[in-house]
């Protein structure tokens, strides 16, 4: 299958898996923020479900298809419209030479995936097609699409799908959460301002972390403690010295010197990516 | 001769799918050496289910795969490394020298830390390269190396304001810690000088020249040496920068 980019949307890059087993290094592990996401859209063209797919964030892509295929979009607030018919979500959408593809944001959405049927033809850095974006630069340019680009994948045969089910997830933003290491250093009145109570992203907020427009103070023995760096990951809920509680999302740092008060369960990971700034989540503590 | 070094080790869960390992052997530079011991044993040992490890200074990170194996279970079997580890186990890093230019226009805080410790700007860079540096983690971003050992003598605040641009290949210091800034990048620390290279490169293998555990000194150049450098291809200019 074989499309070229109208218009690229906001930011459109490649996603898949990431990078585990570089983080020794400063490399986060990355990868499509809505893995169910991606594995689903993968699964409904036939692909392997760890191919790399289209991450679109805010306002998606205008794409114009040279070869045939199959594609499919997985993600909450955006339709898929081909020749500007709105398509039947989660469904694989057969598209020809000469149709065009528009990702139409329905104003809420954050992210969504669209699978393209076929192997990738794509740049790997460290075992992964996936965009990264340190500050201004960019670490795997070819996983950054912006408009003329033509994205090509080799025709194979479709395996039969998997019979395993695969449930897209329905949107929450009731985030499950565990102690983090520093959990104990909030007292009971910061542990009421962070838990089960709604927290607002602001910005700016990224695939790196989300900021949240929370004050919470430490315990008073805890304030001035200068942490010595040690490891985070994806979904770790710091706090800045200015009292302000950062998600860390996949593309976050490897190492970080803030209390480490909470950590996201994995399973919540994938709601993150659908919150944009100015939405509201909810940390829930797991019971245990 | 192996001696089994004494350390006290805590293993807590993080999240679903992960424990953090904290070691405690007395001193940062011998809770560091088990750190690295430990990570290598992990490694060598392929324990099932570990998706990756992050180690920094006296901390573990490990992560895994919660289908395949249990916290309870990997708790275990780190705690069994841990008893058979010993000092044969400490990986060896890679001794640095690196030539680097701690003048006008690289190093950007000169004047108001030469105020601020004291000293005027030749002792201060002379203290500096005086020192062996270990690398204690790399990390923060691709390729940000964290140094320790920095002289008593050179400890200082961070900027009150974080500079919105820290150049690439950045000589840095605060606190108690020195480090190189990997790519231009907003930052607090005090900067006195730079590296004719970039120390993190996509195409290499490794890409990060430095890794945990490894020495580096640095060798102060002229400003007219380290534009020559610069514009050397960064293979040759990386030879300079001797593997000992």
């Amino acid at each position: 299958m074989k499309l070229q980019f109208v218009t690229s949307g906001l930011r459109t890059t490649t996603q898949d898996l990431g990078r585990p087993g570089y983080t020794h290094m400063g490399v986060p592990i990355g990868g499509a923020l809505d893995r169910r996401a991606m594995r689903y859209a993968n699964h409904l063209v036939g692909n392997p479900l760890a191919a790399p797919v289209l991450e679109v964030t805010l306002s998606g892509p205008h794409l114009h298809c040279l070869e045939a295929g199959r594609v499919a979009l997985v993600g909450v607030g955006f339709n898929l419209l081909l020749n500007g018919e709105p398509q039947p979500p989660l469904l694989p959408i057969s598209v020809n030479p000469g149709d065009e593809l528009i990702i139409k944001s329905s104003g809420n959405g954050c992210r969504a995936y669209l699978s393209v049927s076929g192997e990738w033809l794509a740049e790997r850095w460290l075992g992964s097609a996936s965009a990264l974006r340190i500050g201004s630069h960019e670490l795997v340019p070819g996983a950054v699409w912006t408009r003329g680009d033509v994205l090509e994948t080799r025709d194979v045969s479709v395996k039969p799908w998997p019979s395993m089910q695969l449930v897209p997830q329905p949107p929450s933003n009731i985030i499950r959460v565990s102690p983090g290491p520093e959990y104990l250093w909030l007292d009971d009145h910061g542990r009421s301002q962070l838990l089960s109570k709604r927290i607002r992203v602001i910005d700016p907020s990224n695939r790196v972390g989300l900021r949240t427009d929370t004050q919470i103070q430490l315990r008073e023995d805890k304030r001035r403690i200068e942490m010595v760096s040690s490891g985070v990951q994806p979904g770790t809920v710091q706090l800045t010295h200015g009292g302000q509680a950062i998600i860390l999302m996949r593309d976050g740092q490897t190492i970080g010197g803030y209390p480490r008060v909470l950590q996201c369960a994995s399973q919540s990971l994938d709601q993150l990516a659908h919150l944009k700034v100015g939405d509201e989540l909810i940390l829930s503590l797991i019971d245990s | 001769m192996t001696v089994s070094p004494a350390f006290k080790m805590a293993i807590r869960p993080f999240g679903d799918s992960a424990l953090l390992v904290d070691i405690d052997a007395g001193s940062t530079d011998a809770s560091s050496d088990i750190v690295m011991a430990l990570n290598a044993q992990l490694s060598r040992q392929r324990a099932r289910g570990i998706t990756h490890t992050t180690p920094s200074y006296n901390s573990l990170l490990v992560c895994f795969e919660p289908e395949q194996v249990q916290h309870s279970a990997l708790q275990s079997e780190i705690h069994a490394i841990a008893d058979t580890i010993n000092v044969k186990d400490i990986p060896k890093g890679n001794q640095w020298s690196l030539p680097a230019c701690f003048e006008e226009p690289y190093a950007l805080d000169r004047v108001a830390l030469a105020t601020e410790l004291s000293q005027d700007w030749q002792s201060i860079v002379d203290c500096f390269c005086a020192t062996e540096y270990r690398v204690h983690a790399v990390g923060f971003l691709p390729g940000f190396t964290y140094l320790g050992n920095l002289p008593d003598a050179l400890h200082c605040d961070r900027l009150r304001d974080p500079r919105a641009t820290v150049p690439t290949s950045s000589i840095a210091i605060a606190g108690t810690q020195a480090g190189i800034y990997p790519f231009d990048s907003p930052g607090g620390w005090r900067i006195i000088g730079r590296l004719p290279f970039t120390v993190f490169q996509t195409q290499a293998d490794p890409p990060a020249l430095f890794q945990a555990n490894d020495r580096i000194r640095f060798e102060a150049v002229t400003p007219k040496v380290f534009e020559a450098l610069e514009q050397r291809p960064i293979a040759s200019v990386i030879k300079q920068a001797t593997r000992r």
